[in-house]
């Protein structure tokens, strides 16, 4: 396939996606889904995955998917709805974790299937022992998990959770089943509703290496890596939804005789707001183009595209709220959903700064 | 050079050109002294002309090279990472960038023959008339005007901020030509001689201490009738053929200086010992991320314009984004500096307007210069008040702020 048809068929397949999430997760359909003890809908998740196949999107070409083009698009698309589904822990995070420490297809295909949700604890500090002596190679004798996670994303949908943990061998990565003895978790009330968060506890609970021992670093970082482009598309998706809802209100919205948006200052706002959009979503899309093109992730690229994104989203929230005035206080009004999800999103994969530290390396050297 | 060779075909063929006819010891423009300079780019320009460099987006039949969106592109690229002019005097980019491109879009085939030659030959330089004294942002309320008197245009007014005015004997000029009409559409494209007894040029010395623009004042100057492109009345939309024209062409290149800008920069921290201020390595990763940006969006205008895609608004965020990051490039150069900042120390830089070019000193002087001109272009070519209005507009379709109708001349 040329690059301008498979261009093309991204473009139709957006439209899909795009139409799918109008119907399912409108402003409405948010508000409910959020409220339920799932804190998303079990029935849209389910479409999204087998029907639309959104789970296996990031799957390269070859493989029948449209590799992380196709899933920037998606996470972009997803994005501006503020879907609350557990596409980005589960597809996203956990998937790029399996992916990058090899070996783990089975977790894999259940994940890609929307079968089983994963997630993965990005902060936390968790040590694993041998508890039985058979072999030392990857996937033989157990192992037991104690330590703790805090603000894990969609830790109460999920059968399993990826995290890293020290080994008398180094850092290695693990999966824990949910349910097994040993592993528990508290809601953590997460100011973005749209994204449950929650503590994980593990005493001695089960835990399988994925990848192998000692291996755990690279694993995480390759994964996250990959994370924050896919992330990075989500956030853009946000700010231009943002974008979207404060030009419509500028547009509408009539005082002193004029729509406000006639006025420079809203008008230079808003002019920010696209730059700042239409910058990280060309950085991200060419991220997501070197990441297809080439084998591996491009750090600082992806470092990047998490840096403007980030910006852009918290941004375009902020000046959404702004232009609305008083009724973009609200909690009936959804900007305050967006501003949230903007705040959350900045830190989840390491904050600006921390980016900024790598892409600083990369320029100047170590400190 | 064919139009048909493949880009890098087309890419290394300038390659091999820049390497046989560039000195061995070249540095790039930037490491020569000013005499250095006089002496090389008067030869270095009859080198281009020669090989089809000069104009080299020009048809064939009018001398040009022929090159395609791509080709231009990457000519301006490998000529920008060698630190080797594409437009060596300070009137080539008006001729070649500007004036050349609306002449062969909307002159007529007389006015084509006749001067495109000369730009090639720089037997006539230009500079370009469009801004005045209270025309700036409001260019469209511009007063010098023209009667038509026999054969000859008479023209009385005055022109601000030309570029090089000082290096020129030609400007093209919008000038008021139908007296009792407004606006844009009173307006007409008009080429005058500068060197006649009606027209006066003065520089205009800048806070950087040198005079980069000029002034031009019409008093009874005079030009042909035949002078003029396009229609009486049209000189507006000549003047905005060359919006979205080509777009994308000087994106590389204007990234590919901006990274060597950079890596001065880079070097500049490190001669400085601020390499590990955790400050200093935060704002210049900031930076490197609007680089990104502005390469990323470089490529995505270059992409539109060689599928041919209709122009958008783009050129409004290229300019907006590139000057405001310019700014702030060289404030951390500023700030880098500190207190040595406060004086013209060390050898200047070559870029009147713009970032320096490969090989320049990494002095105070330089950076001094560059960042007082970096206040400049967030002004000219459409400020960045005026962009952001045209982004609200134009993207956004935001209603234009109303007009007042309290007779202020229009």
């Amino acid at each position: 396939m040329t690059a301008a048809e498979s261009d093309q068929g991204l473009r139709e397949y957006r439209s899909v996606v795009r139409d799918f999430v109008r119907t399912h997760i409108d402003s409405a359909a948010l508000r409910s889904a959020v409220m339920t003890s799932d804190g998303y809908d079990r029935v849209v998740w389910r479409s999204m995955s087998s029907d639309l196949g959104l789970a296996g999107i990031g799957a390269p070409a070859e493989a029948g998917g449209a590799g992380m083009a196709g899933q920037t698009m998606v996470c972009e698309e997803l994005g501006r709805a503020l879907d609350p589904s557990p596409y980005l822990s589960s597809v996203v995070l956990t998937g790029n974790v399996l992916k990058a420490s090899g070996g783990a297809d089975e977790y894999l295909q259940s994940i890609m299937d929307g079968e089983k949700i994963g997630t993965v604890a990005m902060v936390g500090t968790t040590v694993a022992t041998r508890e039985s002596s058979e072999g030392p190679e990857q996937g033989q004798g157990t192992w037991g998990l104690t330590g703790s996670a805090r603000l894990v994303t969609h830790l109460g949908s999920a059968d399993f959770v990826v995290l890293r943990a020290a080994t008398e061998r180094g850092p290695t990565a693990f999966i824990v089943q949910l349910d097994s003895f040993g592993a528990s978790w508290t809601d953590a009330g997460a100011v973005d509703t749209t994204r449950r968060l929650g503590h994980l506890y593990l005493q001695g609970a089960m835990g399988v290496p994925i990848g192998a021992i000692g291996d755990g670093d690279r694993v995480m970082i390759e994964a996250s890596t990959r994370s924050k482009i896919a992330l990075a598309a989500e956030q853009v998706g946000g700010a231009a939804r943002c974008l979207d809802m404060a030009t419509e209100y500028a547009l509408t919205r009539t005082q002193f005789g004029r729509s406000i948006g006639s006025f420079q200052a809203i008008k230079h706002s808003l002019a920010d707001v696209v730059l700042a959009v239409k910058g990280a979503r060309s950085v991200v899309e060419d991220a997501a183009r070197q990441c297809d093109a080439s084998k591996d992730a491009d750090v600082v690229l992806a470092a990047s595209a998490a840096v403007c994104a980030s910006e852009a989203f918290m941004l375009a929230a902020g000046v959404n709220i702004q232009v609305h005035g008083g009724i973009g206080f609200t909690w009936e009004h959804d900007a305050h959903l967006f501003f949230k999800r903007a705040n959350t999103s900045q830190f989840l994969l390491g904050a600006p700064p921390t980016h900024l530290d790598h892409i600083a390396e990369h320029l100047l050297g170590p400190v | 050079m064919s139009v048909t060779t493949s880009t890098e075909d087309y890419r290394k063929a300038i390659q091999l050109f820049l390497d046989r006819e560039l000195p061995s010891d070249w540095k790039g423009i930037g490491a020569l002294s000013e005499d250095e300079r006089q002496e090389f780019l008067p030869r270095w320009r009859s080198t281009l002309l020669e090989h089809g460099y000069l104009g080299a987006a020009w048809p064939k039949a009018y001398g040009g090279g022929g090159a395609s969106v791509q080709q231009q592109s990457v000519l301006q690229e490998e000529f920008v990472k060698a630190g080797a002019p594409l437009l060596p005097l300070p009137s080539d980019l008006f001729a070649f960038s500007l004036f050349g491109p609306t002449l062969l879009e909307r002159g007529t085939e007389e006015q084509k023959r006749h001067y495109i030659p000369r730009m090639l030959s720089a037997e006539d330089k230009w500079a370009q008339g469009y801004s005045e004294p209270g025309a700036g942002s409001d260019l469209f309320s511009l007063r010098t005007k023209a009667a038509l008197v026999g054969d000859q245009w008479v023209i009385n007014g005055q022109k601000i901020w030309q570029t090089a005015g000082e290096h020129a004997n030609w400007i093209f000029a919008l000038i008021r030509t139908e007296e009792s009409v407004a606006g844009a559409r009173g307006i007409s494209m008009l080429m005058i001689p500068l060197s006649q007894e009606g027209v006066e040029v003065r520089p205009i010395v800048t806070m950087t201490g040198r005079a980069e623009f000029c002034e031009v004042f019409f008093t009874d100057a005079r030009t042909d009738a035949a002078n003029i492109v396009g229609g009486r009345g049209e000189g507006a939309s000549v003047a905005m053929t060359l919006l979205g024209f080509e777009r994308g062409t000087g994106s590389s290149a204007l990234h590919a200086s901006y990274e060597i800008e950079f890596r001065r920069l880079i070097e500049l921290i490190r001669h400085h010992h601020a390499d590990k201020d955790p400050v200093v390595r935060q704002r210049v990763a900031r930076l490197h991320t609007r680089l990104e940006e502005l390469r990323c969006l470089g490529s995505e205008a270059l992409r539109a314009g060689v599928a041919g895609d209709p122009p958008g608004a783009e050129s409004s965020f290229m300019k907006l984004i590139d000057s405001e990051y310019h700014v702030a490039l060289t404030d951390l150069a500023n700030d880098v500096l500190g207190m040595e900042s406060a004086a013209w120390t060390g050898a200047p830089g070559v870029a009147t307007l713009g970032p320096d070019p490969l090989g320049s000193p990494n002095t105070p002087a330089a950076w001094t210069h560059v960042r007082l001109t970096s206040r400049a272009a967030t002004i000219y070519g459409g400020s960045s008040q005026i962009q952001r209005n045209t982004i609200g507009e134009r993207v956004l379709g935001l209603p234009k702020e109303p007009r007042s109708v309290q007779g202020v001349t229009r």
